[in-house]
């Protein structure tokens, strides 16, 4: 009860900076929950495709007709054959029998020796193991993406830490306090802890309404996959993953913040009570103070020697926040790109190579085609043994006839040996996903930036507050304020200048190699030019407005603070 | 010659809807090379005064002269530059910059001035305070009484016209009091004027005049 009562007067005497904590909590926590909700959408299509493509049963055998049924029935511990489309589907009637990898063979070889006794060798079964059909197995793209969540989770606890522990700096007068008038350790422990979970759980719980309603949104308008020749796509947010995601956040913050809370906790009481923050960050020698030509020269050398510890912890969250964006911006842009690329040849045709390739009279058929400007055919060269074409990919007189001229084909070739791909539609497909992905950055973007500019805007304001003393010190032995501002402002400025310049040049060189191991040739584009100069600047400006903005009712009301 | 011309002087800070004047029409004259005391209860207004007159604070109405500039009606930067080299202050509470070491802060106005070090001049002011063994010390490693005397050397550094020390002997022992008020004195003798505020009778009667401040009006009591 005394914890509530202190944070009801904590949340009111000071309700900015707990929104502030309330706000860098809940973008922190949404570049995970988005790769979560992906992670999860990924496993579930992938999972619904492999459904869909097996229909629940071990063995397809295509190229079939109604009457090849009979030739397998009987076959123990298999469901009765079932025709539908040129396809006979065989279930295996336990899902144990289907597990044993020695059934299924055993079955898969019976199954051969009946194609063969029958002479009807122009079938073609297909087995699918357990594994694939029902449990999809996850692959190594969805232990990427966990690994890669862990890996976000783990850094920006750390973060969302520094500024918590900025945000207990601003309290630690009040735990002097507390101390003096003797509570225990535990006791102060216990009201901070229980603040943090307050609003953690407040965060955690907008993070997950805003994360999953911008997905559902994304899914349902761009992102959504259920096309044949795409993995597919399908929004899932699934609730123990997002438990787990959730639990490991708090876990990992709960120890940063009892750490923090402990090494508070052994600080002389008089120290936490002063609250001198600049003399106590001066551990070291300091070293030697030059005069420079003006002023403020030597006041921004003075800064960038012996107060500098902020802005760095600063650039130590700007720079690998900005870099990861960019490089993703950069990267996703590539790859955008190279899905949504406009194919030279827009539809392909092909036939299965047991059955010989395409006749003459059947590429001539594809030529005599209206729709057709020119085709190309392959297939000898990846089977030098025989004569026969296997595929022929055809350029239309103009793009938008692939849907007509797909159609058109299948009425051509509708035997199951035939597959017919549809580049073009693929490319639109991939064009429309390409939108989705852009407004999904924005999102990732809009939350990667909020949670950088609150917490450089939030330490900068600190940085500027806790120089009040020097501030007041500076003037009155006579520093002007242009002078104070414009050296404070300098200091800015060159952190500023290495926020703006450092993740451009680091997410260019991971650019570069990640194409480089992709064999993907790197591209640059106005947008991404723009989208290089907009976060650059915007990063540049998080560094100085804070100061700016900080320092003016200092120095403008210079009789309160004297 | 007066060193300190104070006319007509008034302040008045407005205190949620109501006003209170702070002081009020005050006028007097501190001659060169003179140490002049102010006394009165705490709320009098004897601090408002010292930094009206360093120009701290910009005063309502009147006018302070410091070696005949009119610092009322001085722009911002100009008043930086007097108050860096025409005055010398010396606060209660020190008023160190907590990251510099004790030469540091003693050569911060002459670093604000972008001057070269004198180091006989530093050498001199310092072994004259006692600080000689403690230039490389940062502010939170010295005892109150080193840190007024860094505070008074620094207000030295730039041969001020004047030195303002508002209730210098306020944060320290009666021991370290009395000496820092022999150090003012003594800086006095050597021909610089001092003004001084303080609660402490004691050590207004050390000075040859004594002004007394009550509900911002000033009285000469001596």
């Amino acid at each position: 009860m005394r914890y509530l009562l202190y944070l009801k007067r904590s949340f009111r005497r000071q309700p900015k900076r707990h929104l502030t904590l309330y706000i860098i909590l809940t973008c922190a926590f949404i570049l995970p929950l988005l790769i979560s909700v992906y992670r999860d959408s990924s496993a579930y299509g992938e999972r619904q495709q492999a459904l869909d493509m097996t229909k629940g049963a071990a063995f397809h055998i295509e190229n079939a007709s109604g009457e090849d049924a009979e030739l397998f029935e009987g076959i123990d511990g298999m469901s009765a054959p079932r025709y539908e489309d040129g396809v006979i589907y065989l279930r295996f009637l336990s899902d144990e029998d289907w597990r044993d990898a020695g059934t299924v063979e055993r079955c898969g070889e019976l199954i051969m020796e009946r194609i063969e006794q029958s002479g009807r060798t122009y079938l073609l079964p297909t087995a699918y193991s357990f594994d694939y059909a029902i449990e999809s197995d996850t692959g190594d793209e969805q232990t990427v993406l966990l690994l890669l969540n862990i890996f976000i989770i783990v850094l920006s606890s750390f973060v969302v830490g520094s500024a918590y522990k900025s945000h207990l700096r601003r309290f630690s007068s009040d735990m002097g306090v507390l101390r003096s008038c003797g509570a225990e350790n535990r006791q102060i422990n216990g009201i901070f802890l229980t603040e943090f979970a307050v609003v953690f759980a407040l965060s955690s719980a907008s993070a997950l309404i805003l994360s999953a309603g911008v997905m559902k949104l994304l899914f349902a308008s761009f992102l959504e996959v259920r096309d044949d020749g795409f993995a597919w796509l399908i929004f899932r947010m699934d609730p123990v993953n997002t438990a787990l995601h959730i639990a490991v956040f708090f876990v990992v913050l709960l120890a940063v913040i009892s750490f923090t809370l402990f090494k508070f906790g052994r600080e002389p009481m008089a120290n936490a009570a002063r609250n001198d923050l600049q003399s106590s960050e001066m551990t070291k020698k300091p070293g030697k103070l030059r005069i420079k030509a003006s002023p403020e020269r030597s006041l921004l050398a003075l800064w960038l020697r012996r107060t500098n510890k902020t802005h760095r912890s600063c650039l130590w969250v700007a720079v690998p926040v900005m870099t990861v964006f960019l490089f993703l911006f950069a990267y996703l842009s590539l790859d955008a790109g190279w899905v949504s690329r406009l194919p030279e040849y827009e539809l392909t045709v092909s036939k299965n190579g047991a059955l010989g390739g395409f006749t003459q009279e059947e590429t001539a058929s594809v030529e005599r085609l209206e729709q057709v400007r020119e085709i190309r055919a392959s297939g000898e060269a990846q089977n030098p043994q025989s004569d026969g074409i296997y595929e022929i990919d055809i350029r239309l007189t103009s793009p938008e006839l692939h849907e007509e001229a797909a159609a058109l084909l299948k009425q051509l070739f509708p035997g199951a040996e035939y597959e017919i791909v549809d580049s073009q539609a693929r490319a639109e497909r991939g064009r429309e996903m390409s939108t989705g992905i852009y407004f999904m950055l924005l999102f990732i973007f809009a939350a990667m930036l909020g949670f950088m500019l609150i917490i450089v805007y939030m330490k900068l304001c600190d940085y500027i507050e806790d120089s009040r003393k020097t501030i007041k010190a500076l003037s009155t032995v006579g520093a002007s304020n242009g002078v104070i501002r414009g050296s404070y402002i300098r200091q800015s400025l060159v952190s500023a200048g290495l926020a703006a310049a450092l993740p451009a040049a680091g997410s260019i060189a991971l650019f570069l190699l990640a194409a480089n191991t992709a064999a993907q040739k790197p591209s640059v584009s106005a947008s991404l030019i723009c989208a290089y100069f907009a976060v650059s600047a915007v990063t540049a400006c998080a560094f100085i407005l804070p100061v700016c903005r900080s320092i003016r009712p200092i120095l403008e009301r210079k009789e309160s603070i004297l | 010659m007066n060193t300190v011309e104070v006319r007509n002087l008034s302040k008045v800070f407005a205190q949620g809807g109501y006003k209170v004047k702070a002081v009020d029409n005050v006028t007097f004259d501190i001659a060169k090379g003179e140490i002049v005391s102010v006394t009165g209860q705490s709320g009098s207004g004897k601090t408002t005064l010292l930094n009206l007159i360093g120009g701290i604070e910009t005063a309502t109405e009147g006018s302070v002269y410091i070696d005949g500039t009119d610092i009322c009606r001085t722009a911002e930067k100009e008043l930086a530059r007097l108050r860096r080299q025409k005055i010398g202050y010396v606060f209660q509470d020190f008023n160190l910059i907590p990251i510099l070491t004790v030469e540091e802060n003693i050569i911060m106005p002459l670093l604000l001035d972008s001057k070269r070090v004198d180091r006989e001049e530093l050498d001199r002011i310092t072994r004259f305070l006692g600080l000689e063994n403690r230039l490389t010390h940062l502010p939170s490693q010295l005892s109150g009484g080193q840190k007024q005397r860094v505070a008074i050397a620094r207000a030295l550094i730039n041969h001020p016209s004047i030195i303002l020390a508002d209730e210098p002997t306020g944060n320290l022992d009666r021991a370290m009091a009395d000496e820092i008020m022999r150090l003012l004195l003594d800086l006095n003798r050597e021909g610089i004027t001092v003004l001084l505020v303080t609660h402490e009778e004691r050590y207004a009667d050390m000075c040859p005049r004594k002004l007394v401040i009550t509900d911002g009006h000033i009285s000469e009591s001596r």
